[in-house]
C-alpha cells in the first residue's frame, strides 16, 4: 500500500502590513475508505495566536487560526503522512444503468415516500451550490452530459466517458481562468484548470439528476525516467466523485482522464470548491498580495508505485 | 377549495356588515366620528402629518445620499379587532410558530419529517436558504425564529363571515414593528378622548417583551446576558427601526465592524475595552453575517461569528437558516408541520395553494390561469409573478410557457379579495384593502405577542398591494374588549 | 460605550470645530483685504490661508488664480477640497447621522439643519451674499451645536468624547493660525509700529475672539510677543493652547481605560509644558519650532486616542 509524505506550502506576501488575519484551513487529509492520515502538522509563520481544530459539516477536518500581530508575510506549511489503498474499482461495464441512480435520487428526494438515510446524505450533493448554480446553462450542460449518458448505459462507463470527453474537449490553461470564473464561462471558452473541469463535470451530472461532489486533494506526479522529482512544482488538485447505487461514491479525475487509483490523496470533499478551499481568510490591511503555493508528494520507502501516471495536473 | 377564497367574492368589510350596519366593535368609534366636526378631523390629519414629518426628520434618512427612505403614510382611522377574535388568532399564531420552530429544529437535526415522507427532501436540499452549516448545531431552547412576523389576510365567506388566512410567514428579519408602536403613540396624542371610549389593549410594552425574549435565549449559564441589536448600517432602509428598538430596549446598536471573535467568543469594541456579547438581535441577512462562513465579500459581518455561534458562545436571533421555513415552496407544508410536530389540527388556515410540481395541480392550474395568482417559489418582491385577472392574454400565454418549462418552480393560489377597512382618502372616507402582521415572540417556554400588530393598507382604490414601496400606508391596530 | 459611537461623536465635534476655525481665519483675511493700503504682496494673506490648512498644492492643481474670490470659494465650498467648510459640515452631519440614536433630538436637528442649509449653496449664490454675515452664520451654527450638546446631552462618556474632539481640533487650529500668521505678519521680528500692522494684529486677535481680552489682560499696545503669549499660555483664554490642554487632560482622566495610561501621560506632559512654560523659553527655542513640535504632539495624541478608544484595531 502506498505511503506518501505530503508537503503543502502556501506563502502570502502582502504589499503592506496585515494587522489582523483570520483563516480557515482545509489542509489535514481526512480519513476515509482507502485512506488513513498517519501524521499531520500545520506550521504557521509568523506564529499564530489562536488555533482551533474541528470537523466541518461534510466531515472534513478544519483548522481555524488567527494572527493578531502585524505581518507582511503569511506562510502556512502543512506536512502529512498518508497511507492510501488503491481502490477496488467496479468493472465499468458491470455497473447498473445510470438511470437507476437518477430514479433512486428522484424517488428518494422528491417523492412522498419516506426518505432513506443514504439518499438524505447523498442528496446534499444533488442540487445547485454556491459555485455551481444550475441556472440557464443547465440545459446545455445536460445535453453535453447526455451524449455520454446514453439510455441504459452502465453508470461507471458513462462517467468515465464523460471525463474523457471533457479531457478531450477542454484545454488545460492556468492563465485562462480564476477562482471566480463561472462554470458557464468555462463551458463557453473550453479551457480552464482542474477546479474548473471538476465544477463543470459536477454541473453536468447534477443537471441530469445525479449526485456529484467536489474532491480536493493531491496527485503524485511521476517524474520522467532519469530525471529527479520536481520539488515544489506541484499544486493542489481537484476531481469529482459521483454517486452510484450499490457501489457508493466513485471518484473520477476529468483533468487527467483517469480513475484515481492509489496516486490521488484526498484532502476534503464538499458541494464545490467553496466548501473545501485549502485556505480561506479575512484580513485587515495588506493592500495587494501575491500568493505562492508549492505541493510535494513523495512516496515513502519502497511502497508500490501506482500504475497510472498522471499526465497533467 | 372553500367558498371564502372564491374569486370575485365581495370583500369583507371590517367596519360594516353585509347589510350596511356598523359592526358592534366599531359603533363607539362611529358615534365619535359623527360628533367630530369635519374641520377638526382635517386639522388632526395635518397635525399627524407634521408630527410624523418631524419624527421623520428626527429618525429617517432625510436627504441623505445613500438612503431613500420615505415616510410611510399613516391613516387616522384605526383597524379594530374584537378581543374574542384576537384570542383565537393568538392561539393560531402561537401554534403555527411553535410548529415552524419545531420544523427548523428537525430539519437541522434528525430530519424526521423527511424520513416520514411528509415533505419531499428536495424541497429542503434544493433550497438556497437551507444552511448545511447549521446541521447539528444546538441552539438555546431549540428556538430558531424568536421573532416572527406572520402576514394575515381576511377574505369573505359566503355567509358574510370573514376568515383569516396566513399569506406568508416571515421568519428571518421581519420588520415594521416600529410603525406599530409609533402609530399608537400618534393616535393617543391626537385623540386622547377616543381612548376613554374604548378599552384598547396596550402595545407599548413590546420592547420589554422583546428584550425578555432575547435574554431568555442567551447561551446556557450566562446570568446577565449582554444583548445587542446588529444593523447593516445607517443606509439600510430599516435603520430607523434598528436604532429605535435598540434605544427602546436600552442596548447597543452595533455594526459588524464593532465586533470581533477571539477563541470562539464574540466581543464588541467599547471605549472601556472589549466587552463580551451574548445575544445578537441581528437585522442582517445570513449571507452577510460572517465572511469566513458565507459571502466572502461581506463587509457587514464579523469574521468567525459563525464559529462562535456553532460553539454555542453567542445566540443569534433569529437563528441562521430560518429562511428554509418561510420560503414559498415550504409554505404549503406548514399545516402538515402542525399535524406532524404538535399532533393538532391547524387553527389558522393557509391560502389554498397548488404546487405545480404535482401533475394534478399543474393540470388544474393551467386550465384556470386567468383566475389565479402564480408565484415563483424562490422569487421575492413580486418578481416572477402572474396575477391572472390583471394580465393580458399574451402575458398569460407567455407565463404558461414558463410554467411548462419548469413547473416545479411555481405555486398557484386563488386571487384573494382582502378585507377592507374605511380609510381617509382625498374624497373623504372610503374602503381600502388591508392586511395584518402580528409579531410573535418565542423565548424560553413562552410564546408571546402584543395584541394586534401592524395593519398595512393599500391606499390606491381597488389595489391589493399593501407594500409601502407601492403606495401602501399603515393604521393603528386596536384589540378591544 | 461602543468605540464606533465615540469615534463618530468625536469626529462630529472635530469637523464642526474645523469649519468654525476655517471661517474665523477667512474672516480675518477678508477684513484685512478690505483695509486701505495693504502693503506689499496682496496675495500673501491668501497664500497664508492655504498654508495653514496645508492646501497650497491642492489649490495649485485647480489652476485657479490666487484671487480672494477664488480662494474663498475654494476654502468654503469646493466639493473636491475635503477640508472645505462645505465638506466639514457634511462630514459632521454624516457622523451625527451614524449615531443618531445617541444624540438628543436638538443635537441632531442642529447638525442636520446646518447641513441642509449649506448643502445647496453654490459659488454663484455665494457672490450675492454678505460674506461677513455668512461667516457669522457658520460660527453661530458651531456655537449652537456646542451649546446644545452641553445643554441637552447626558454628561457621560459619549459627551466627553464629543468634547475631546472639539478641544483637540481647536488646539491644532490655534497653533496653525499662530504659526503661519506670526511669520507672515512679522518678517523682521520687530514690534508693531504703523497703523496697518496694528490692524493686522488686531484682526488676528479678533479671529480668535481675543481682541477685547487682550486689552483687558495687558492694557498695552499690541506686541507680537504678547499675542503669542495670550494664544499659547493663558489658560483663561478659551481658544489658547493651554486652555485646550486643560480640557483634554481633564477628559482623558474621566474616560481612562486599561490601555490609555501612556496617552494620559503624554497629554499631561504636553499640558505641563504650557502650564509651566514661559515665552522666553519658547522664543529661545524659536516660536515656529515650538509650535511645530506642539502640532506634532497634538497629532500623535490624536492617533493615540484613536488607538486607545475609538478604533482599536487589534484585539487586546
Amino acid at each position: 500500500m502506498p505511503l506518501y509524505d505530503i508537503a503543502h506550502d502556501t506563502i502570502y506576501r502582502y504589499d503592506s502590513a496585515v494587522m489582523l488575519s483570520q483563516q480557515l484551513a482545509h489542509l489535514r487529509p481526512r480519513d476515509c475508505a482507502g485512506q488513513h492520515c498517519l501524521a499531520h502538522t500545520l506550521t504557521i509563520e509568523p506564529g499564530e495566536e489562536r488555533r482551533r481544530e474541528r470537523i466541518d459539516f461534510f466531515g472534513n477536518p478544519v483548522t481555524a487560526f488567527s494572527l493578531q500581530a502585524p505581518h507582511d508575510t503569511l506562510a502556512v506549511h502543512a506536512r502529512s503522512r498518508v497511507r492510501v489503498r488503491p481502490s477496488t474499482w467496479p468493472e465499468p461495464a458491470d455497473s447498473a444503468p445510470w438511470e437507476l441512480a437518477r430514479e433512486h435520487l428522484r424517488k428518494g428526494l422528491s417523492g412522498h415516500a419516506p426518505l432513506q438515510d443514504d439518499a438524505r446524505d447523498v442528496g446534499q450533493y444533488r442540487f445547485a451550490s454556491p459555485f455551481i448554480p444550475l441556472g440557464d446553462p443547465s440545459a446545455r450542460l445536460g445535453d453535453y452530459a447526455l451524449r455520454s449518458f446514453r439510455p441504459g448505459r452502465p453508470m461507471v462507463e458513462a462517467l468515465l466517458d464523460l471525463a474523457s470527453r471533457i479531457h478531450a474537449d477542454f484545454r488545460f490553461d492556468p492563465a485562462a481562468t480564476s477562482v471566480a470564473t463561472p462554470v458557464a464561462e468555462v463551458f463557453e471558452r473550453r479551457c480552464g484548470v482542474c477546479q474548473d473541469f471538476s465544477h463543470l463535470m459536477i454541473a453536468c451530472l447534477r443537471a441530469i439528476g445525479l449526485a456529484a461532489r467536489y474532491v480536493s486533494g493531491y496527485l503524485l506526479t511521476e517524474p520522467p525516467p532519469g530525471q529527479p522529482r520536481l520539488i515544489g512544482a506541484d499544486a493542489s488538485h481537484a476531481w469529482v466523485a459521483a454517486w452510484c447505487p450499490g457501489v457508493g461514491w466513485v471518484d473520477v479525475d476529468p483533468t487527467n482522464d483517469m480513475r484515481p487509483d492509489g496516486a490521488h490523496v484526498t484532502l476534503a470533499w464538499g458541494r464545490d470548491y467553496g466548501d473545501v478551499c485549502p485556505l480561506r481568510g479575512v484580513i485587515l490591511g495588506g493592500g495587494g498580495h501575491r500568493v505562492d503555493v508549492a505541493v510535494t508528494v513523495t512516496p515513502v520507502g519502497s511502497g508500490a508505485l501506482p500504475q497510472h501516471a498522471a499526465r497533467e495536473r | 377549495m372553500s367558498e371564502a377564497t372564491r374569486t370575485g367574492a365581495k370583500p369583507y368589510d371590517e367596519m360594516h356588515s353585509a347589510d350596511g350596519a356598523v359592526r358592534p366593535h366599531y359603533q363607539p368609534y362611529e358615534r365619535w366620528l359623527h360628533e367630530m366636526p369635519r374641520e377638526l378631523i382635517e386639522r388632526k390629519r395635518s397635525e399627524a402629518d407634521i408630527a410624523f414629518h418631524r419624527v421623520g426628520i428626527t429618525f429617517n434618512v432625510y436627504g441623505a445620499e445613500g438612503g431613500k427612505e420615505r415616510l410611510i403614510p399613516f391613516d387616522l382611522l384605526p383597524r379594530i379587532i374584537p378581543g374574542s377574535e384576537w384570542r383565537e388568532l393568538e392561539r393560531g399564531l402561537a401554534q403555527r410558530v411553535r410548529a415552524l420552530n419545531a420544523f427548523l429544529a428537525d430539519i437541522y437535526h434528525g430530519q424526521e419529517i423527511l424520513r416520514a415522507g411528509r415533505i419531499p427532501a428536495d424541497q429542503i436540499l434544493d433550497n438556497a436558504q437551507f444552511r448545511p452549516e447549521m446541521k447539528g448545531v444546538k441552539v438555546p431552547g431549540g428556538l430558531y425564529s424568536m421573532i416572527a412576523g406572520i402576514d394575515l389576510v381576511r377574505a369573505a365567506g359566503a355567509d358574510g363571515k370573514g376568515e383569516f388566512f396566513v399569506l406568508e410567514d416571515n421568519l428571518r428579519v421581519p420588520s415594521g414593528v416600529s410603525y406599530m408602536l409609533e402609530n399608537r403613540k400618534m393616535m393617543m396624542r391626537l385623540f386622547p378622548d377616543l381612548f376613554s371610549r374604548y378599552h384598547v389593549q396596550p402595545v407599548d410594552h413590546y420592547p420589554d417583551l422583546l428584550l425578555e425574549t432575547l435574554r431568555a435565549v442567551a447561551p446556557a449559564g450566562v446570568v446577565d446576558p449582554t444583548v445587542v441589536v446588529m444593523t447593516p448600517g445607517a443606509h439600510n432602509s430599516a435603520y430607523f427601526e434598528h436604532s429605535f428598538l435598540a434605544q427602546q430596549m436600552g442596548v447597543e446598536l452595533v455594526e459588524g465592524q464593532d465586533m470581533f471573535v477571539q477563541d470562539d467568543v464574540l466581543y464588541m469594541r467599547t471605549t472601556q475595552g472589549p466587552r463580551r456579547v451574548d445575544v445578537i438581535y441581528r437585522r442582517i441577512d445570513d449571507d452577510f453575517l460572517d465572511p469566513l462562513a458565507f459571502r466572502a465579500d461581506s463587509m457587514l459581518g464579523v469574521p468567525g461569528l459563525m464559529r462562535a455561534y456553532q460553539a454555542g458562545h453567542v445566540t443569534l436571533a433569529n437563528a441562521v437558516g430560518t429562511g428554509v421555513a418561510d420560503d414559498k415552496s415550504i409554505y404549503p407544508y406548514v399545516p402538515e408541520m402542525v399535524r406532524f410536530y404538535l399532533g393538532e389540527e391547524p387553527i389558522l388556515n393557509n391560502v389554498p395553494t397548488w404546487m405545480l410540481r404535482e401533475q394534478d395541480d399543474l393540470a388544474y392550474v393551467l386550465d384556470r390561469l386567468p383566475e389565479l395568482v402564480v408565484k415563483e417559489v424562490h422569487g421575492a418582491g413580486g418578481y416572477g409573478m402572474l396575477v391572472g385577472p390583471a394580465s393580458t392574454k399574451a402575458e398569460i400565454e407567455d407565463f404558461r410557457q414558463r410554467i411548462l418549462a419548469a413547473p416545479e418552480k411555481y405555486i398557484a393560489q386563488p386571487t384573494l379579495s382582502l378585507s377592507t377597512c374605511p380609510t381617509f382618502v382625498e374624497a373623504g372616507i372610503a374602503p381600502r384593502h388591508i392586511d395584518l402582521r402580528p409579531f410573535v415572540l418565542s423565548g424560553g417556554k413562552q410564546i408571546r405577542m402584543v395584541p394586534g400588530g401592524l395593519t398595512r393598507v393599500a391606499l390606491k382604490e381597488g389595489s391589493l398591494v399593501v407594500n409601502s414601496s407601492q403606495g401602501g400606508g399603515t393604521k393603528d391596530t386596536w384589540v378591544v374588549d | 460605550m461602543l468605540s464606533r459611537t465615540a469615534d463618530h461623536l468625536y469626529w462630529m465635534a472635530r469637523y464642526t470645530e474645523r469649519a468654525e476655525n476655517t471661517v474665523r481665519m477667512l474672516d480675518v483675511s477678508y477684513r484685512m483685504s478690505m483695509l486701505p493700503g495693504v502693503n506689499g504682496d496682496g496675495h500673501a494673506d491668501w497664500r497664508a490661508i492655504l498654508d495653514i490648512s496645508e492646501l497650497t498644492d491642492a489649490y495649485a492643481r485647480t489652476g485657479r488664480p490666487l484671487s480672494p474670490r477664488d480662494v474663498i470659494e475654494f476654502v468654503l465650498l469646493d466639493r473636491d477640497n475635503l477640508s472645505s467648510v462645505w465638506n466639514c459640515l457634511r462630514a459632521a452631519r454624516e457622523n451625527a447621522h451614524a449615531v443618531r440614536g445617541k444624540l438628543t433630538s436638538e443635537m441632531w436637528e442642529t447638525t442636520n439643519t446646518t447641513w441642509l442649509e449649506i448643502r445647496e449653496l453654490t459659488p454663484a449664490r455665494l457672490q450675492d451674499m454678505d460674506l461677513g454675515a455668512f461667516f457669522e452664520w457658520v460660527k453661530f451654527r458651531s456655537h449652537l451645536l456646542r451649546g446644545v450638546t452641553v445643554g441637552t446631552m447626558f454628561h457621560d462618556d459619549a459627551f466627553q468624547f464629543a468634547r475631546l474632539g472639539t478641544f483637540l481640533e481647536r488646539a491644532d487650529n490655534t497653533a496653525r493660525l499662530l504659526d503661519v500668521k506670526y511669520h507672515a505678519l512679522m518678517p523682521a521680528g520687530e514690534d508693531v509700529h504703523n497703523a496697518t500692522d496694528y490692524y493686522r494684529w488686531g484682526s488676528l486677535l479678533r479671529s480668535v475672539s481675543a481682541f477685547e481680552t487682550y486689552r483687558q489682560v495687558y492694557r498695552d499696545v499690541i506686541t507680537p510677543h504678547k499675542v503669542a503669549e495670550l494664544l499659547m499660555l493663558n489658560d483663561a483664554m478659551p481658544r489658547s493652547l493651554h486652555a485646550c490642554l486643560d480640557e483634554i487632560v481633564d477628559i482623558l482622566g474621566q474616560v481612562a481605560n486599561s490601555r490609555s495610561c501612556e496617552t494620559t501621560r503624554k497629554a499631561g506632559a504636553l499640558h505641563a509644558s504650557l502650564h509651566y512654560g514661559s515665552m522666553d523659553d519658547i522664543f529661545a527655542v524659536g516660536l515656529h519650532e515650538s509650535l511645530e513640535k506642539f502640532l506634532a504632539c497634538i497629532n500623535k495624541l490624536g492617533d493615540r486616542i484613536s488607538n486607545d478608544f475609538l478604533m482599536p484595531v487589534a484585539t487586546p
